[in-house]
């Protein structure tokens, strides 16, 4: 109740804002390329009426480091399980009206995490063994289905503009872990047997169960600088079911087995806010803050539910956008982590490149 | 008219908002949390937190969730997660207080192998007497209720709902432990080997057959049906599946191992209880030996192990009380 409360005191802001803001109506020119090549700074937040984007973006995270459960800063490379992961994304939207934006996207991930290796070593007067263990998680895999409407302030933007988004994540992917591809391999030496055993958990993408998306964003332009806000939640529809896999090694075969396990995804909220700088009409310069944390959920644990612990993470966002053609644009951020809590702190570069068209329009 | 569709779309749009919020605030139901610092912590206890004794030769849970433990020297007690509730020969019935296992029978009651016979307590805590004054060493009651016996130097004893009936083979008047497999077949661990009862006939199994020892003091058979097999001077430790005869190294530098208990928690791993090298963890994958120089043990000697219901594992010593465990989240 208290999210609904949040969500109508938004929709109430934004109507009574409508009044106040209509003195900002201009009359648009609906010329195509004006509204393909419209600056960051003039354009709404949503899409205008019959315009088709498509965007595809790639994000490339270097895992080097990673934030404890008090916040500091734990050097993952110091223990050799540094890692990196790539991340695409593929976006449609559409605009139903200069108000109301339809979208729907996807992702793949693939990302590894290697642990430390672990070795044990018996000597005894008549014999000597030495086995280490490898253990690597990946994660790989299309994401679920994202379908969401965003409705923007009924009105022709000037220089203010809010918007409200409500979405969801069709649980479409395979999301419980494949069988790990587990391998071993042996060496007797006149000393000692040795044995090196690979462990290779195959996990997939996607929650597993529907998530719910609210987010708002809001955007003020003077001159040439622009300030956007957003803020987004995320909420699980319900609670999820999943495996996990473990295994014996007996004779140097492996046999599996599976366990399954109930869960409720954690809450996540995000806050971004960004100043922007317009430098000509077609180069725009921005730095964004972004703070995301997650609250509640649980996981299942041996019979147990346990809290999940709560995460959090800022990160500093420098970044620009370049219209390249009148229906190309090109977007790149790098992401610097500066603070957190039970996350990993990764360096990232996110690039986007966004396509759009006017197929209805002459 | 383009202002009325407006409105109609801006509304629609609304009211789709409002009923994804209300549809993910459904559906959610409160649980009683645990709190994730809590996992993969050790807890020692000993008579100054209250437990009757320090050597803890067994540990295990009844089907209300309680938790007995078993002392040499101080009978048992009863942990109900809040108090404990001693039983000794000055208080009750019981025969002796020198107790080596405890186990629940079908009706609900509790069945105690002391060094002077077998008690047994009533869940209308009601006391009854057997095979006074046998040393007992192992008691289990079987899938189909039988119940079976073992001692120090008289073979085993089954009881069949007609009495018990005595079992004496002089190769093995010593029976350490006793267990059932997943085919309803039941063994033995004597100081000569292991037999086996198939509901027929008995038949045996020693060193040559493939046991690295044949004094067996540990048997368990896990949720993948395999027996474990644990000995007093193997090499290794032992497991029966579908496949035959299986050794495991417990890499803890010696020629020998001394295996007091054996068991399995949630996750999966198997623990063995041993004479002098602590405890042994085995994922499946390799074995990871935890002595008390790791600040986790107060001693190398763990007699027994046993879980409550919460998962967590009690591990007894044999001069300092239990240390719980409960298992890591990953």
């Amino acid at each position: 109740m208290k999210n609904v409360s949040a969500l109508l005191l938004i929709i109430l802001l934004s109507l009574s804002l409508s009044y106040d803001a209509a003195g900002q109506k201009v009359t648009p020119e609906r010329d195509k390329y004006v509204l393909l090549t419209m600056p960051y700074n003039q354009r709404p937040l949503n899409l205008y009426r019959g315009q088709v984007q498509a965007n595809a973006g790639y994000k490339f995270a270097v895992r080097a480091q990673s934030f404890n459960a008090d916040g500091d800063l734990v050097y993952l490379k110091n223990y050799g399980t540094g890692s990196v992961y790539h991340y695409y994304f593929v976006n449609l939207r559409y605009g139903l009206t200069s108000f109301i934006e339809l979208g729907a996207e996807t992702n793949f991930l693939r990302r590894g995490i290697r642990e430390a290796s672990v070795t044990v070593v018996s000597t005894t007067l008549t014999s000597a063994e030495r086995i280490t263990v490898n253990k690597l998680t990946e994660s790989r895999g299309m994401g679920d289905i994202f379908l969401y409407t965003a409705l923007r302030l009924p009105v022709q933007y000037k220089w203010f503009d809010i918007d409200i988004t409500g979405g969801i994540f069709l649980p479409t992917s395979g999301y419980e872990p494949e069988i790990p591809s587990n391998t071993i391999t042996s060496a007797s030496l006149a000393s000692e047997n040795t044995s090196t055993i690979n462990l290779h958990y195959n996990n997939t993408n996607g929650y597993g169960v529907p998530v719910y998306l609210l987010a708002t964003a809001s955007k003020i332009s003077y001159k040439d600088f622009t300030v956007e806000a957003e803020w987004t939640m995320r909420t699980p529809g319900k609670e999820g079911q999943n495996i996990r896999w473990e295994e014996t090694l007996a004779e140097k075969s492996f046999s599996y087995y599976n366990q399954l396990y109930s869960y409720l995804l954690s809450d996540i909220y995000t806050f971004d806010f960004s100043l922007h700088y317009q430098a000509t009409g077609w180069f725009n310069l921005s730095l964004n803050g972004s703070f995301f944390r997650t609250k509640g959920g649980w996981t299942e644990y041996w019979g147990n539910k346990y809290r999940n612990p709560e995460k959090k993470l800022i990160n500093l966002e420098p970044g620009f956008e370049l219209q390249i053609s009148p229906g190309l644009k090109i977007c790149q951020l790098a992401g610097f982590p500066l603070s957190g809590k039970n996350n990993d702190a990764p360096f990232y570069m996110f690039t986007t490149l966004s396509y759009s068209i006017f197929p209805f329009m002459r | 008219m383009t202002k009325l569709k407006f409105l109609i779309n801006f509304s629609a749009g609304v009211f789709i908002l409002l009923f994804l919020l209300f549809c993910a605030s459904c559906e959610r139901n409160d649980y009683e949390l645990l709190d994730p610092e809590s996992a993969g912590v050790w807890t020692h206890f000993d008579t100054n937190d209250g437990l009757p004794g320090n050597t803890v030769t067994d540990i295990g849970r009844d089907s209300k969730d309680n938790l007995w433990i078993a002392f040499a020297g101080q009978g048992i007690a009863r942990y109900n997660y809040d108090t404990w509730t001693s039983y000794r020969t000055t208080n009750s019935l019981l025969l002796s207080n020198i107790v080596s296992c405890i186990a629940e029978n079908k009706d609900g009651s509790i069945i105690i192998g002391t060094a002077l016979g077998l008690s047994v307590l009533s869940e209308t805590n009601t006391w009854d007497s057997y095979l006074d004054p046998l040393i007992i060493t192992s008691v289990k009651v079987a899938s189909n209720g039988n119940i079976w016996i073992g001692t120090a130097d008289q073979g085993f004893f089954v009881n069949r709902g007609s009495g018990y009936e005595k079992v004496y083979n002089d190769l093995y008047k010593t029976v350490n432990v006793i267990e059932e497999d997943a085919s309803g077949n039941v063994w033995l661990g004597t100081n000569n080997g292991l037999i086996k009862w198939d509901g027929k006939s008995y038949s045996y199994l020693g060193m040559l057959n493939g046991l690295p020892n044949n004094r067996v003091s540990s048997l368990l058979r896990d949720r993948q049906n395999r027996l474990w097999i644990g000995t007093r001077g193997g090499k290794t430790v032992s497991w029966i599946d579908n496949r035959g005869i299986h050794q495991l190294q417990l890499f803890n530098n010696k020629d020998t191992c001394l295996v007091n208990d054996i068991f399995q928690d949630r996750s999966g791993s198997i623990w063995f209880a041993t004479s002098s090298d602590g405890l042994v963890k085995y994922d499946g994958i390799i074995p990871l030996t935890i002595k008390a120089a790791t600040g986790k043990l107060p001693e190398n000697t763990i007699l027994s192990i046993g879980e409550d219901k919460y998962g967590n594992l009690w591990f007894g010593l044999a001069t300092k009380g239990v240390v719980r465990y409960t298992l890591p989240i990953e």
